[in-house]
């Protein structure tokens, strides 16, 4: 070996924040295989895509015309991963399973409308039947940051809702439901359009990139419900793509923002940004775990990190107000020769067994979906 | 009681700052008098409002490298002073969340005593809890 007079060895420990991506989409879907040229992608390996092209080039059929669309949106995704299911016997349990550990906020299938088939609950499970469990269940214990929505559409033209209502597998609060009157991958396009914005933006009148007729009016009150002059949006936990005549041109955009749960968190963005929320408060108080004491000083450290977090978003207009209360502080600030036995003790408790319980309180205001104006001619 | 036997804190981030001879802050908050034709003084105009403080910390302490460091990236950090013993501060806390050196002294080299460091910060956001 040469005499090196200067030896370099580079070490290369980059630091990167703690940061969530919030439109990262996982396209699970069939390849319909060439005659000629590049073989398309391999079965169940999770491929990251970042244009349209490659991916038609890459996994032509299903898969590709799905990912396609879903780029096609403007605002739209960045990242799109694929994942290639095999074409006569598709393993939609053993994709989805790799999909779990991509970092992504989006799920949909290829291709793969609402009907008794897909949505079949017993063994062998419907494909949607298994998506809408794999959201729910790595949103739960898939570990930070790995929350998720999936979304899944009707069948063409279809406004029936019976295998839907009722079924709290598929209506569930992470998952957009849509229906649509196109040929193309509904539920692709309006995944891109979801991950175009960020989490706190109402997906309501947002531009879908699709060719969608308009449903009638009687269809609308099929799918979202009757509304009166002063009642607020209805819905049934299904969004429709609608074309609004008093929006100038010819554009499709999503009727609403519904997730599948009408009962519970009602809109996609709510969804969106207590995910977000959620991952950015852990992301924040990661360091203060392990270093900072149950002290009066500790715990407001503690508390001082939370407002950090939560006042630039009362500045955006996000949120309009929170509140964090930590019972253990009052009880701190005391004097100890005050304490009754039973607040000591609830010192004592929070000292051994290292645990404080702190809550935070958000006043989340969405945006407006309906405008009742009262207009009077004197 | 008009007794003082309160010891304060300030806290770096999740780090205590100590030792810390001072911790200054400085609540700027202008308003200008608005005249009228008929009559002077009838109101206030609302100037926007900094929120600075100064701290001067014995160039002993751990943190004034950490200090130092923030300031030369330009990074934003956390201070939050506390009450550590006893209920006597006017206040229980004042936090100073987003904060951001504006200049730091990170060392003075003196003959005697300890070498001193000064550190001007200011914040964005200001919570006080009385």
């Amino acid at each position: 070996m040469a005499v090196q007079y200067v030896r370099v060895q580079s070490t290369v420990n980059l630091f990167a924040p703690a940061v969530r991506a919030f439109g990262n989409i996982a396209v699970i879907g069939k390849v319909t295989a060439p005659g000629g040229g590049a073989p398309p992608i391999d079965i169940n390996v999770p491929t990251a895509f970042t244009d349209a092209t490659d991916a038609l080039t890459r996994a032509p059929g299903d898969l590709g015309a799905a990912i396609a669309l879903a780029f096609a949106q403007s605002p739209g995704p960045s990242l799109v991963i694929g994942v290639r299911v095999d074409s006569a016997a598709p393993a939609w349990n053993t994709a989805l399973d790799l999909v779990a550990n991509q970092d992504v906020q989006l799920v949909a299938l290829a291709n793969v409308p609402l009907n008794a088939a897909n949505a079949k609950a017993d063994a062998p499970e419907g494909p949607l039947v298994t998506l809408a469990k794999h959201v729910a269940t790595v949103s739960e214990s898939g570990g930070d940051g790995r929350q998720r929505m999936g979304v899944g559409m009707l069948p063409k033209d279809s406004t029936d809702l019976a295998l839907f209502t009722g079924n709290a597998t598929l209506a569930h609060e992470r998952m957009v439901w849509i229906a649509h009157r196109s040929t193309q991958d509904a539920a692709a396009a309006v995944a891109g359009t979801i991950a175009g914005y960020e989490p706190h933006v109402s997906l309501l009148l947002k531009p879908v990139n699709i060719n969608s007729p308009s449903f009638s009016q009687a269809d609308i009150d099929r799918i979202n419900g009757t509304e009166t002059f002063t009642s607020g949006p209805a819905g049934k936990g299904v969004n429709w793509l609608t074309s609004p005549s008093i929006i100038p041109g010819n554009g499709v955009y999503l009727g609403e923002g519904y997730t599948g749960n009408p009962g519970g968190k009602k809109y996609i963005d709510i969804q969106r940004k207590v995910d977000d929320l959620t991952f950015r408060l852990n992301a924040q108080l990661i360091r203060s775990v392990g270093n900072l004491r149950i002290s009066r000083s500790g715990l407001r450290a503690v508390i001082a990190q939370l407002e950090a977090l939560l006042a630039p978003e009362v500045q955006n207009d996000v949120l309009n107000g929170f509140e964090v209360v930590a019972p253990l502080l009052s009880l701190l600030d005391r004097d100890p020769a005050t304490l009754t036995a039973v607040e000591a003790e609830r010192i004592h408790q929070a000292e051994v067994n290292r645990i404080v319980q702190i809550m935070v309180a958000v006043k989340y205001s969405g945006a407006i979906h309906r405008l009742s104006i009262s207009l009077k001619f004197d | 009681m008009p007794d003082w036997n309160t010891r304060l804190e300030v806290k770096l981030g999740g780090t205590t700052i100590t030792p810390i001879s001072s911790f200054t802050p400085t609540f700027n908050v202008p308003h200008t008098v608005l005249h009228s034709i008929e009559a002077d003084n009838v109101g206030f105009v609302r100037q926007p409002f900094t929120f600075t403080f100064v701290m001067a910390v014995p160039a002993v302490a751990t943190t004034v490298a950490d200090l130092t460091q923030l300031a030369t990236s330009g990074q934003e950090f956390a201070v939050v002073v506390s009450e550590k013993k006893g209920t006597d501060w006017a206040f229980n806390s004042i936090k100073f969340a987003r904060c951001v050196v504006t200049s730091a002294n990170p060392s003075n080299v003196v003959i005697d005593g300890v070498p001193q460091a000064s550190f001007n910060c200011l914040s964005l956001d200001v919570g006080i809890e009385a």
